[in-house]
C-alpha cells in the first residue's frame, strides 16, 4: 500500500510543479506590462529606447520629479470628484438598500433588478443628452460634473452589493431593536452600518476604482480646469508620447490608487459581485 | 411597529436614491430620443435646431459604415469573451490548489482589472507595439518577422486583447469562486470510483460552473460592449474606422464632430441593439444552465 502510494507521488509532485511554471509563465505575460511599465519608469530617456530592451540599468528618478510637475492638479482633481462622488454614492445606497432588504415589499426583487438594468445601458444612450444639459448649464470642466455623473454611474452597484450583505444581516437583532422602539437612525447607525462595515469598505473601493478609471465622460465633460487623471493620462499621451520613460513615470504614478485599493479588496469583490447573482 | 410606519421609513430610505439614480440615468435618456429626431449641430448655431423625422435614422444608422462598426462591436466583443472564457478557466483550475506562493501569484494575475483602459491602450500602443521602441516589436525582429505592426494592421484584433487583458482576472476571480464552492466529498468520490482529472473537471466541476459562467459573461458583455478608454488611446479607432465599435462611433459623432442629433440616433440604436444581445445571451444562458 505504502509502496503504491510512493509511486504515485513523484508523478503527481510533477504535475504540481508543471501547473506551477505555467502560472508564473501567466504572470509574467499578464502581469509582465505592468511590471516593465515601471521598470521603464526609472530609466533615463535614452535607455527606454534602448533595443534589445535594457535589463540592468543605473535606476534614476528624474522622471519622477519631471511628471509629477503635471501630476498633482489631475490627482487632486481625480481625489476630489472620486472622493466626493463616492460618499454621495454610499449616502445614497447604504439606505436604499437597507431599505430593499429590510421591509417587506412585493416590488423590492424588481426594484433591485431596475437599479442592475441602469447599469446594462450603454453609457452612450445618455452621452449626448448629458453633453447638452451641462453645456446649457454652463457646468461643462466643473467639478460638479463628474461628481454628478459618477453618482448616477455608481449608486446602483452600491445599492446592489449592499443589497446581498444586508440580506445576511441575522434578522433577530433587527427586529428586536425595531420592537424596542429604536429610531430609524439609530437603528441605521448603530445597527446596520456597524454590522456590514466589511460589505460597505469593499462597495466604497468598488466605486473609487471605478470612478478613477472612467474614461468616456471624463474626457466628454472636462477639459483643462477639472480633467481627472485617467483624462490627464490620455492628453500626456498625446502631448508627450515622445517622452516614453516620462510618461511612464506619469502614468505608473495613475495606477497606484486603484491598484492598492484593488489588490486590498479582492477577495470582497467576488463576493459582493457574486453571491446574489450565482443562483 | 405599525405597518404604516414601516412604509412611511421604507419610503424614506429608498425615495430618494430611486429619484436621483432615475433623473441622471433615465431622463436623460427620453432627451435622447426626442434629440435623435432633431438635425442640431452645436458648431453651427446658424443652421439652428431642426425637426429632421427619422432622417438621422436612415443618414447615420441605415448605413454602411454603421453596419461595419456594428459588425466590429460584435466581433471585438466575442474574441475578447472567448478569450477571458478560456483563459480565466485556465487560471481558475491552476489557482485552485494549495501551493508556495498562491496569495502573490493571485495578486498579480488580477492587477490589469485595476488599471485604467486609457494606461492598457498606452502600454500596448507604446511598450509592446511600437513599430519604433516595443518590446514584442523587436522581439518579432529577432525571430524575423518583418514589418510586425499590429496596431496598424491588426487593429481590431489587438483592441479585443487589450480589452481580454482588462477583464481576464474578473473571469478568473468569479470562476475560481464557483470552483471553490464545489464540495470536496463530491470530487473525491468521483476521484474513488475511478474518474480521471478531466472527468471530474467535465462531469463535475464545468457543470458546477455554469451559473458562474452565465454570471461573469452577462457582466462582462455588459462592460465589453462599452469599451472605449483602451481604443480612445491605442488605435483611435483607426485605421481609418477599421477598430471603432459603437461606443467610440457615438463618442465620435456627439464630441468631435458635434452633431447632436446624428449622435443621439446612434445611440438610441446602440441601446436597443445592446438590449438586443443581452436578452438574446441571458435566454441562451439560462437555457444551458437548465439543462446542466
Amino acid at each position: 500500500m505504502s509502496g503504491a502510494s510512493a509511486k504515485h507521488k513523484s508523478p503527481v509532485r510533477w504535475g504540481h510543479y508543471a501547473q506551477n511554471a505555467v502560472l508564473w509563465g501567466a504572470v509574467v505575460v499578464i502581469f509582465g506590462p505592468i511590471f516593465w511599465l515601471i521598470v521603464t519608469s526609472f530609466k533615463t530617456d535614452a535607455a527606454a529606447y534602448e533595443l534589445p530592451p535594457k535589463i540592468l540599468f543605473t535606476p534614476t528618478l528624474e522622471q519622477y520629479a519631471a511628471a509629477l510637475q503635471s501630476f498633482w492638479g489631475p490627482f487632486l482633481n481625480s481625489i476630489i470628484i472620486v472622493g466626493v462622488s463616492t460618499a454621495i454614492c454610499l449616502l445614497l445606497g447604504v439606505p436604499a438598500a437597507f431599505a430593499l432588504s429590510f421591509y417587506a415589499h412585493e416590488r423590492n426583487e424588481s426594484i433591485v433588478f431596475w437599479f442592475i438594468t441602469t447599469k446594462a445601458l450603454p453609457q452612450v444612450a445618455v452621452l449626448v443628452p448629458l453633453f447638452v444639459i451641462f453645456r446649457s448649464l454652463q457646468l461643462l470642466d466643473t467639478v460638479w460634473v463628474l461628481i454628478i455623473v459618477f453618482v448616477g454611474m455608481n449608486t446602483p452597484i452600491v445599492v446592489w452589493m449592499m443589497y446581498q450583505f444586508m440580506k445576511d444581516l441575522p434578522r433577530g437583532i433587527l427586529e428586536a431593536a425595531q420592537v424596542d422602539g429604536v429610531s430609524l437612525s439609530q437603528m441605521l447607525m448603530q445597527i446596520v452600518i456597524p454590522l456590514t462595515r466589511a460589505g460597505i469598505a469593499s462597495t466604497a473601493m468598488l466605486c473609487v476604482i471605478f470612478a478613477w478609471n472612467e474614461f468616456l465622460f471624463s474626457v466628454s465633460f472636462t477639459a483643462i480646469e477639472w480633467q481627472p487623471l485617467s483624462v490627464a493620462v490620455a492628453a500626456q499621451q498625446t502631448a508627450r508620447g515622445q517622452f516614453w520613460a516620462q510618461l511612464s513615470a506619469f502614468t505608473t504614478l495613475a495606477i497606484i490608487v486603484p491598484v492598492i485599493v484593488g489588490w486590498l479588496t479582492q477577495k470582497q469583490l467576488v463576493r459582493g459581485l457574486t453571491s446574489g447573482a450565482v443562483k | 411597529m405599525k405597518p404604516a410606519s414601516a412604509k412611511r421609513q421604507r419610503r424614506t430610505l429608498l425615495y430618494p436614491t430611486l429619484i436621483v439614480v432615475a433623473i441622471i440615468t433615465q431622463i436623460p435618456f427620453l432627451l435622447t430620443i426626442y434629440l435623435s429626431f432633431q438635425s442640431w449641430n452645436l458648431t453651427r448655431p446658424d443652421l439652428g435646431r431642426l425637426f429632421n423625422g427619422v432622417g438621422n435614422y436612415s443618414v447615420e444608422v441605415i448605413s454602411a459604415e454603421f453596419g461595419t462598426i456594428l459588425l466590429q462591436t460584435l466581433t471585438i466583443t466575442a474574441i475578447s469573451l472567448v478569450i477571458c472564457c478560456l483563459v480565466g478557466l485556465a487560471l481558475a483550475l491552476l489557482l485552485n490548489r494549495d501551493f508556495f506562493g498562491k496569495g502573490l501569484v493571485q495578486t498579480l494575475l488580477v492587477t490589469p482589472f485595476f488599471v485604467m483602459p486609457v494606461v492598457t491602450g498606452l502600454i500596448w500602443k507604446n511598450e509592446l507595439f511600437s513599430p519604433n521602441f516595443g518590446v514584442l516589436t523587436w522581439l518579432a525582429g529577432v525571430v524575423g518577422i518583418e514589418g510586425f505592426n499590429p496596431m496598424a494592421n491588426q487593429a481590431l484584433f489587438m483592441v479585443s486583447t487589450m480589452i481580454a487583458w482588462q477583464w481576464e482576472p474578473l473571469f478568473m476571480l468569479v470562476l475560481l469562486a464557483g470552483l471553490q464552492a464545489i464540495p470536496e466529498e463530491e470530487k473525491e468520490a468521483a476521484r474513488l470510483d475511478g474518474c480521471s482529472r478531466f472527468m471530474v473537471f467535465r462531469f463535475i466541476e464545468l457543470p458546477y460552473l455554469f451559473p458562474y459562467y452565465r454570471m461573469v459573461i452577462l457582466l462582462g458583455t455588459i462592460f465589453i460592449l462599452q469599451a472605449f478608454g483602451e481604443i480612445y488611446v491605442g488605435t483611435a479607432g483607426g485605421p481609418g474606422t477599421s477598430s471603432m465599435n459603437l461606443q467610440y462611433l457615438t463618442y465620435d459623432t456627439a464630441v468631435v464632430g458635434t452633431q447632436v442629433g446624428a449622435a443621439s440616433a446612434i445611440g438610441v440604436a446602440t441601446l436597443v441593439i445592446t438590449l438586443v444581445i443581452l436578452t438574446t445571451l441571458m435566454r441562451a444562458a439560462n437555457a444551458v444552465v437548465k439543462e446542466a
